[in-house]
Parts: C-alpha cells; structure tokens; sequence
C-alpha cells in the first residue's frame, strides 16, 4: 500500500514536472521573479538594520536566517501543496468531487495535485539566502535542515485547517486568506517587537511563533527542549488539520454547503 | 475583424466606418467619466466584502505599529529623521493606500492582448488606453476609500492622530490622482509588453518590487543610505509613493507645487511610453495576424 | 444481476441566500438564511449488469444529484442503494476503483501534456500492474484509434478528439459501470457520431454497464436501450428506448414526392401540411385520430406518388412532450 502510494505521488510530480516544462520561459521568469521578490525583502531589511543595528535583541543576521528559513519552508509547503491554498474554492464550487471519485484519499491527492514553480523559487531562495549571508557549520546546517523542516509541518497543518474551514462556513475564502496573510506577516517580522498575550496567540492560532522564531532561535543557540516543543507542534497541527479535515469532509458528503453544487 | 481597424489608427478607423463624425472634447469627457462611474459602482456593490478583504491591512499596520514602537523606544528618541512615531504610522498609512488602491491592469492588458479581446476592444469608438485609464480611475477610488479607511482606524486606534492639514485637502486629492495616473502608466506600459512576451505577470512582479523598495513604501526615502537616496531621486518611483506619502503627514505649499511639477514631467515621459508602445504593439498583430 | 439499485433515494440541500447590494451581503456572511430544497425526492431505480441507460431530465431534475449519491461522492438524506454490492457513500474508495467517469464539460486530461502522460498517472492512482497497464492502453489507443494523439500536447487536439481519450482514460481500469456526464456536449456531428460509437463498442464490446445523462436525444437514441426520465426529483418514466418511441410517438411525418403539383384536398382528421412546394409535400399525421395506412391510401386514390417517407419525430419533440405532459399533471 505504501510503495503504490509513493508511486501514485511519484506520478503526480512527474507529471506536475512536465507540465511545467512546457513552458520553460515562463518557469524561469517565474522562479527568478520570487527570488527577487524575497531579495527586495531582504533589501529592506539591510537598510533597516543599517540605520537601526540591533531591535530588541535581533540583528540582521536574526532577520537573514529568519528568511532563510521561512522561504525556503513557505517555498516548500506551497510549492509542492499549493492546492492546499485553493481548498476553499474546490469546496465551495464543489470541485472536490473529481478527488472523492478516484481511489485514493482525498487529503493526501488533493495535497500532491499541483505544483507551483512560483513559489518553488523560495525554496530555493531561502537555502541561497543561508548559504552567502550567514557562517555555517555542519551542526547548524543540521539544526537549519531539520527545524525548517518542522516549520513547514506547522505551516501545511495550519494551511490544512485555515482551508478546511470553508466546509463549515460555506464561503471562507476570505477567511483563509486573511489567516494565511496574517501568519506571513507575523511569521515575517523579528520576534522582539511583539509582546505579552500576543505572543501566545502568535503560538496558536496564528503560529508565527512555530514557524520562523523558534527556528532563528534554535540556530542562535540549539536547545532539545525547545527543538521537541517544535516537533510536538508540527505533530499536532498535522494532526489536527488530519481530524478537521476529515471532519468537513463528512459535511462535504452530506452536500449541505451550497447551492452551486446539485 | 478588418484589417483596417486593427491598424488602430483614428483615421482608417474612422474611414472603415460610414459616419461618425469626431465628437466634441466635453462629450468625450463625459464617456469617459461614465466609464469610470460605472466600474467604481460596480465595485461599490462588492462594499462588504471588499471590507473583509481589508483586514489583512488591519494586521499590516499592527505589525509596522509594533516594530516602529520597538525601535524608536530603542533608539530613544521622539524624532527619527524627522518623523514622529505617528506620523512614521501615518506616513505607512499612505504608502499602503497608494499601493492598494490599484487595480490590476496590467493583467487586463495582458489578458486582452494574448486573448484577442484587444481586436474586439479596437472595433469600439473609443480609445483603447483611455478606457482602462476610465476604469482604472473608477475601481482605484472605492479600493482607496476601503484601504485609506481601514488602514486610517487602525493607525488612529494604535497611535492616535497627527497634525492634517485640512485645508490642503483639495491639493492632496489633485495629487492622488495625479499619482493614480503615474501608477497607470508605469502598469500599463508593463502590461502592454504582452504584444512581445508572454510572461508579463513575472515581469510585472519584479518591477512593482523595484517600485515598491525605492519609491519608499516601507521605508521613507529619508532613512535610505545616501547613495541609494541619490538613486530614488532620478527615478518616478520617488514622485510615485513617497513624495505624496510625505505630503500627506508633512504638507507645505511649495513642496506640492515641485512635487506636482515632477509628477507632471514624469506622467508626461510614460504617458509617451505607453502610447508609443500601444502603437507599436497594435501594428505588431496587423503584421503578424495576432 | 443487478448492479445499481436504488429505494427511496432522497436528499434535501440546505441553501444559504445572499441578498443583494453590499451592506447586506456583510450582514449575511455573519448570519445567512437558509432555504431548504429537496433536489431528489423518493427516487428508485435498478439497473442490469450490461445495461445502457439514459437518464435524463430538465435542469434542476436531481440528475447530478442522483449520480453524486450512486458514485458516493454525497450522501443522501435518506434511502438506500447498493452499486456493485456497495453503499457508495460508505464505501466510496473502493467503488471507485471498479467504476469510470467521464465528464463532458470538466477535463480529467492535463492540458498543457500529452494524453499518455495523464494515462500514466491515471494507472498509478488506480493502482494498475503496469505490464497490464501497458497492455490495455495500447487495446485502448487501437480501439479509440488514438494513435499519435496520444502524444501530443491535450491543449493542441480538437474537442472530439479530446473527448475521445477522456473516454478511454476513464476504461484503463476496466470498470464495470460508466458514468458519462454530456459526453457529447459542444461537438460536431461527425464528432458525436464518432463518440457515441465508442461508448456503445465498450457496452457491446467490453459489457460496460453505461449509465448516461445527456440533453442531446441523439446520445439517447444512438447509445442507449433504456432511458429513464426524472423531473422534479423522482422518476416519471422507466422504459426502453423503443417502447418510448412507440408510445409517444403518436405522430409520424410523411414526405411525399408527387407526380403532379400538390393541390391541397387532403382533408383528414388530424392530419396537417407542414409544407407543401410544387411537387413536394410534408404531412404530419396524428396516428391516434387517422391510422397511418388511411392516409396513405387517401393520398394514392388523388395523387401519383413518386416516393415516399414515413419519418418519426426527433427524439427531442418526445422528450419536450414528457415533460411538459409530466408537469402539467403535478
């Protein structure tokens, strides 16, 4: 059952591969065009700390890893499961019935259907970001791998729920959308500058917290307790979004969502 | 589809067609204004949920209020380069309106040239360019009203007010639309390059990135390391973002009149440009068949 | 043996309302009223291993419904029905590996590659040995006769073409019922005689129950024996193709060709010019008033016929009458 698995998602990225070979130009220019899109980021952020050198505690070089990480995380999560992105619409213009009429789950198809080179270009800006602006060590490189790794987990869990909710509410386009803007503006400023109750719901319902910080802080200094809060993390958005899903997948069945679809 | 009218020309236009004579300038004005009443009440009727779309700016300014907060503590003072913490917030208010309140033209150019609705467009008594300015004006209106808005409530709510000037209101509108206009251009000129490449909307992307960082948005020019300040200020991205931005929380007379003088010079050289490559695009498809 | 059955299908959707204009659309995001509707109401049916069935009704019916709740994809709100010895809205996965789908307007095809590609990942999600796979495709390429198609980008082949190896993408797996949705929608005629063709080699030929829906009478006519029609959320009529044909076809068109100008003097109950142009004249007879034979022999006693043609109304003219029959009766 595994290996047909592996084959079946083997195929949908050979073929998502192809597809976007296709058209060759467009793929580079896309690629290159979110790299320097996350270059002007990272301009910014040059010029702010070149006027500003240290905001509570966080230098460039904090800010320069927290890229790293978050492009190549982000890169990877809504490169590879973009249509994690456009659930809400294939629930409300009732497009999951094509993925609930073949023999495979619907989470796990629907996840590996679609690629988006766009923000494959993040992933592999971030790693390029890591590589020429920050000194390395094995260890680190290590530490960068496996806690980016974990990020991304947190990101699809949250994708995965954020997108999900749309069974419940009908619509929810917007909903998601504005979640996900949230979590990549939180997600993308240095940790310092937000305080107090804030920063517990920066652990929760937006996890910005899971997603870039504890990764700049882990590679500042490598801690196993906060490394395994981390992994615990990763393991219960993945495994929430799992329940949340198939809940309103059970909805979805019952055809009580909208009109549109009889 | 003739071929006579996809040369574009007014005047074989008007020689396919038996007899439309040219209009005066006030019943061109008043098509044209029609164009843009239409579109801003088309969006109008989409209020509510343009509303929601806006909250995300409610997050934007939250996260700017935090970090300009952190940093000004940290560096101790009530004045960086000028700017007091409100209007530092103010001043990201404006920048975030401008650039929300465009609408995406450069995807309808696009779109319209590779679709071959552009053939369909040209066969209409009006001009092609203006229209989409007509309608770009229209919907940029209510996506300002929404983004000034909430972005204003927020920024009041986090920081308070700041010194406005409300007698420099007419100006400032003058102003905006001006710098409405200068955006058009730079947009449409990039959207217009679909007559040669297929991928605009990668290097669309990447200019409006460039736009973004050396017209200011989210730095003001004044904080930039002077060699890249000495940059800003020969490029229109300056007069595009920062130069209305800045007179929005600082206003002074004689800075309007030399910001709306450069605005003018610069609308003047794209307007050209995107005229010019109109032209050129359009007798590219009589020569190739589209 | 029975494939599909169906008691007493119900299924009653639950509609949110959206006012109009802005601030009342705001409003309704936060609160929305819902409206209830019964799109099927107490629908049976069985259907044979082999069969080749219609089903049809006008828009609205519980047709789409209907075939949701029998792939599995909805469940319903009441009723029961097995396909191939499942409940569908239980056992959907494993339905799904033993029947086809093939929708007219939604591409299961990847545009921007060749056929073969989405073949390819089409035996990877059904989990196909792939020496067997290989096997059935190239039955499959010489029986749909699809040859270069095969590898050439799906964006670049025509509708009919592309309609063809949607069909035969939906039989890699063999499955043993079809579910055809429009399959002809937006095609020729050439085309459509093509496809219709093909659905019928693989009912025929491969014993492929095929249960179609369609608006196109032709698909009815040429592809199926049986045909069930649905209105309003239940069955109003269960029969053969033929029997249809011969209950409701109470009128019949004569085309005669005449050895003199037409001069009118047919004057029958029931029987009416539709045309008449020198020569040729076009009649429809109302067979329930005057037996067919009767006129005819009325027509030879004044006239010298040179030919002659006894033609049924389209099929469409029968449906339309159904339905409007049907609705006036509820």
């Amino acid at each position: 059952m595994g290996g047909k698995y592996l084959a079946f998602i083997f195929a949908y990225l050979r073929a998502n591969i192809a597809a976007a070979l296709e058209y060759r130009a467009t793929l580079v220019t896309q690629v290159l065009g979110m790299i320097l899109n996350d270059i002007l980021w990272v301009v910014f952020w040059v010029l702010f700390f070149t006027r500003f050198p240290v905001v509570k505690g966080w230098t460039l070089e904090d800010v320069l890893i927290l890229w790293s990480s978050f492009a190549f995380s982000a890169g990877l999560v809504y490169g590879l499961f973009f249509s994690v992105r456009l659930l809400p619409r294939l629930v409300v213009e009732g497009q999951l019935d094509y993925y609930l009429a073949l023999p495979k789950d619907v989470l796990v198809h629907l996840l590996v259907s679609r690629i988006r080179p766009f923000n494959l270009g993040d992933a592999l800006f971030g790693p390029l970001l890591l590589v020429t602006t920050v000194d390395l060590t094995g260890s680190r490189v290590a530490i960068f791998l496996a806690t980016t790794l974990l990020s991304a987990a947190v990101l699809l869990g949250f994708e995965i729920i954020g997108g999900s909710l749309a069974f419940f509410l009908g619509s929810g386009d917007a909903l998601h959308e504005q979640l996900g803007n949230a979590l990549l503006h939180f997600a993308s400023y240095p940790a310092g500058i937000f305080d107090g109750s804030l920063k517990f719901l920066l652990f929760t319902v937006i996890p910005a917290g899971f997603v870039t910080w504890l990764p700049v802080e882990l590679m500042r200094s490598f801690r196993w307790d906060l490394f395994l809060g981390l992994a615990a993390a990763a393991a219960a958005f993945l495994g929430a979004a799992v329940l949340v899903f198939r809940a309103g997948l059970r909805r979805y069945e019952s055809g009580n969502l909208l009109a549109m679809r009889s | 589809m003739s071929r006579l009218s996809l040369l574009g020309s007014p005047s074989s236009r008007m020689a396919s067609r038996p007899a439309p004579r040219r209009t005066s300038l006030g019943r061109q004005a008043v098509k044209y204004l029609e164009v843009a009443r239409i579109t801003l009440r088309s969006r109008w009727a989409y209020l509510g949920e343009q509303l929601l779309a806006r909250v995300y700016l409610v997050i934007i300014m939250f996260v700017f209020v935090q970090l300009w907060r952190t940093t000004y503590a940290a560096e101790g003072s009530v004045r960086l380069s000028g700017f007091t913490l409100p209007e530092m917030i103010w001043y990201l208010v404006a920048t975030e309106a401008i650039i929300l309140s465009l609408p995406r033209v450069h995807a309808a150019l696009q779109q319209e040239v590779q679709g071959g609705d552009l053939a369909i467009r040209l066969n209409k008594p009006y001009s092609y360019l203006l229209f989409h300015y007509a309608a770009f004006v229209g919907e940029g209106l209510v996506l300002l009203a929404t983004a000034l808005g909430m972005g204003g409530l927020t920024a009041y709510l986090l920081v308070g007010g700041f010194d406005f000037r409300w007698e420099a209101l007419p100006v400032l509108a003058l102003i905006y639309l001006v710098t409405q206009a200068l955006h058009f251009t730079y947009h449409a000129a990039i959207g217009l390059l679909a007559f040669w490449t297929e991928d605009v909307m990668g290097i669309f992307f990447f200019l409006d990135r460039v736009k973004w960082i050396l017209g200011g948005m989210l730095l003001p020019l004044d904080l930039f390391p002077p060699a890249l300040r000495q940059l800003a200020e020969v490029l229109p991205f300056r007069e595009m973002i920062y130069g209305p931005a800045l007179l929005f929380v600082r206003f002074s007379w004689p800075a309007a009149a030399d910001l709306l003088l450069r605005q003018g010079l610069w609308l003047l050289a794209l307007a050209l440009v995107c005229v010019a490559l109109y032209r050129l695009g359009v007798r590219r498809v009589d020569i190739n068949g589209g | 043996m029975a494939v599909i059955t169906a008691t007493n299908l119900r299924k009653v959707f639950r509609v949110a309302r959206k006012p109009e204009g802005g601030w009342a659309r705001l409003a309704a995001t936060f609160r929305p009223r819902y409206v209830e509707q019964e799109a099927v109401r107490g629908l049976s049916l069985t259907v044979e291993k082999g069969e080749s069935l219609a089903f049809i009704g006008p828009n609205g019916a519980g047709k789409s419904t209907t075939i949701k709740m029998l792939t599995g994809i909805l469940h319903p709100t009441s009723g029961e029905a097995r396909v191939l010895g499942y409940v569908p809205w239980l056992q959907r996965q494993e339905l799904a590996f033993r029947i086809g789908s093939v929708f007219g307007q939604k591409s299961q095809l990847w545009l921007h590659l060749p056929p073969v590609d989405t073949f390819n990942l089409l035996a990877r999600i059904y989990e196909l040995d792939w020496s067997d796979y290989l096997r059935r495709r190239a039955e499959l390429v010489e029986l749909f006769e699809l040859g270069d198609l095969m590898y050439t980008p799906v964006r670049k082949l025509s509708l009919g073409q592309r309609m063809r190896c949607e069909i035969a993408a939906s039989l890699l797996h063999r499955p043993e019922i079809l579910f055809l949705d429009e399959p002809t929608i937006g095609l020729d005629p050439v085309a459509k005689g093509a496809i219709r063709e093909l659905i019928r080699r693989a009912n025929r030929e491969e014993g492929v129950t095929v249960f179609l829906t369609s608006h196109d009478a032709g698909d009815i006519e040429q592809v199926c024996r049986r045909v069930i029609i649905v209105s309003q959320g239940q069955v109003v009529l269960d029969d053969t193709v033929n029997a249809l044909r011969r209950d409701y076809l109470t009128t019949k068109e004569i085309d005669l060709k005449l050895g003199v100008p037409f001069a009118g003097g047919i004057d029958l109950p029931g029987v009416s010019v539709i045309k008449a142009r020198g020569y040729g004249v076009k009649l429809s007879v109302d067979t329930g008033i005057t037996p067919i034979d009767r006129v005819i022999s009325h027509i030879l006693r004044q006239y010298p016929v040179q030919d002659i043609t006894i033609q049924n109304p389209p099929m469409e003219a029968i449906i339309a009458a159904i339905y409007r029959g049907k609705a006036v009766n509820q």
